[in-house]
């Protein structure tokens, strides 16, 4: 009896699995097919207009195979992503100490929480020509945007992280003679890492926006500068090359990011980005 | 008995004043130190470099009073290109929500042109939408609608799904049709996501229109900032910044407040 209960509930698990797998199969051919629709679309409007206006997708294809070839591509790609790298790392160095003491002392918070949230809300692209202006034309001024758009997330998320970290964790803390230090790095750390990944998820979108702008306006380099070259030489299917791969470093930094959030911090996941 | 709870009351409300003071004096003057320090460093550096504060605030009022009105202009244009992007972008990107969330066959079809866009640096589209839609203001809106709008439907599913069995199958239980389910239930309880989708899509709307801006370099703030900034006209070049700065605040604020409102009245 109990014997004949568990294989027909072993059955109906499995049978459910099955089901699960075909509804999974018939989503993801769902998928394939949406695609291929637009890259059929896209090959048909090119063949149709102007190729100034738009190639074909199989030129892309090619153009994407041309430069990865070259070499070009690649250089271009280190060269961006050096810069959102190296933005980024500072962002985290200087924002995580900041939104460490803003939530910790009060008085350090109510002196610098004007600047951040007014900076915050103010699109500071607007500050490239200044910066451009005083730091040149090559690297310095884009790690500097990258900085100024993407230090604010993670000022507040780990301002907002700290927040959480009430009284019931801190005095018994200070109780057992806990250092400053000891507080921050044992009790605190722990409790901000996953606000602070939720952060720089946001920082991550921001910083990409700043490598392409930066790279727009100052020197063109990277991938930004050789989009606007094909662009403004009207070569369609090499420009959609550097706004994939684009889209390509925003998608697997995003993901790298949510997959080293639970590396790090399996044991509480923040849905919601606060802001 | 009540003579020492007065008396607690009272420390207690000294111990707020005094609070409330002191952060009054602390922002207000680490507001000094920062405005001195720019203006000893303004005076101290080359003028095609940087400006004192002192300049840049009577250069700010000259141009605000100047009676061929560039500044307000350029406020005014800029926010004649926010203002329709960002209330096409709110209703379509509830509606694209709302479609994911409740219909799988076009989560399915959709979500993977949503996941690129999402993920793809608003403004690295511009160069090539300059080349369909010329530099005239369509360009400028569909910027600022494509900035904005996915957040809010990335938002909107996630709601949808967040929501789903808790609130429809009581409606549903009760005979609820599909336009009540949606109007009296689902958009309803979705309401928080979208205002959370709308203050990250302001931010990347507020971007992409200063940097469209730069691009064409003819109008709005970004184009005044522009101008200013390649002939080294530091002092002009601040006065823009500044509108640019109190413009976003102040949205940020209306939609902060929206945000609060909508979350006292609809969320549990």
């Amino acid at each position: 009896m109990v014997a004949s209960l568990a294989m027909s509930l072993t059955a109906a698990a499995t049978r459910e699995a099955a089901a699960r797998r075909v509804v999974k199969r018939h989503n993801l051919a769902i998928r394939a097919g949406s695609v291929a629709a637009l890259l059929l679309a896209w090959e048909i409007c090119g063949l149709l207009t102007p190729h100034i206006f738009l190639s074909p997708f199989h030129e892309t294809v090619l153009a994407f195979w041309r430069l990865s070839r070259d070499g070009m591509l690649l250089a271009a790609t280190w060269n961006s992503l050096a810069v959102l790298l190296a933005g980024l790392a500072i962002s985290v160095l200087l924002g995580m100490p900041l939104g460490l003491l803003m939530g910790r002392y009060v008085r350090f918070n109510w002196a610098l929480s004007p600047y951040v949230n007014g900076l915050y809300a103010t699109p500071t692209v607007a500050l490239l020509p200044v910066l451009s202006l005083w730091l040149g034309l090559y690297a310095a001024p884009k790690i500097a945007i990258v900085v100024l758009l993407a230090i604010f997330p993670i000022i507040k998320n780990t301002y907002a992280g700290v927040a959480t970290v009430g009284p019931e964790l801190l005095e018994p803390a200070s109780s057992m003679q806990a250092s400053e230090f000891q507080i921050a790095r044992s009790v605190i750390a722990p409790a901000i890492v996953p606000f602070v990944m939720a952060g720089l998820r946001l920082s991550v979108g921001r910083g990409i926006v700043g490598v392409v702008v930066g790279e727009f306006f100052t020197a063109q380099t990277g991938l930004g500068g050789i989009l606007i070259r094909y662009a403004s030489s009207f070569h369609t299917a090499e420009m959609f090359v550097p706004i994939f791969v684009l889209a390509g470093i925003g998608y697997g930094l995003t993901a790298l990011v949510i997959v080293l959030q639970e590396r790090i911090a399996p044991w509480k996941e923040t849905d919601r980005d606060v802001n | 008995m009540t003579v020492t709870e007065d008396a607690a009351l009272h420390t207690v409300r000294a111990r707020i004043r005094r609070a409330k003071i002191d952060r009054v004096l602390i922002v207000a003057l680490t507001l000094a130190g920062f405005l001195s320090v720019w203006e000893i460093v303004g005076h101290l550096t080359n003028p095609l470099f940087f400006a004192p504060v002192s300049d840049v605030l009577v250069v700010f009022w000259k141009q605000l009073i100047d009676p061929s009105h560039r500044l307000i202009d350029g406020l005014v244009e800029t926010l004649a290109i926010l203002v329709p992007g960002f209330v096409i972008a709110s209703v379509m990107g509830v509606v694209l929500g709302v479609l994911m969330g409740r219909s799988n066959l076009a989560l399915q079809l959709l979500d993977p042109y949503v996941t690129i866009f999402y993920n793809t640096p608003r403004v690295a589209l511009i160069p090539l939408l300059l080349l369909w839609l010329g530099i005239g203001d369509t360009l400028k809106i569909v910027v600022v609608v494509l900035a904005a709008i996915f957040p809010v439907s990335v938002n909107v599913t996630a709601g949808i799904r967040d929501i789903s069995g808790q609130f429809t199958e009581p409606a549903r239980s009760m005979n609820a049709s599909e336009g009540q389910l949606l109007w009296k239930v689902i958009l309803p309880a979705t309401l928080p996501y979208v205002m959370a989708g709308l203050k990250l899509g302001l931010g990347r709307a507020l971007t992409t229109v200063i940097v469209a801006e730069f691009f064409v370099s003819l109008s709005g703030l970004g184009g005044l900032l522009h101008a200013a900034s390649s002939t080294y006209q530091m002092a002009k070049m601040f006065a823009p910044a500044i509108i640019l700065a109190a413009m976003g605040i102040a949205i940020d604020g209306l939609l902060t407040y929206l945000e609060r409102r909508v979350l006292e009245r609809y969320s549990a």
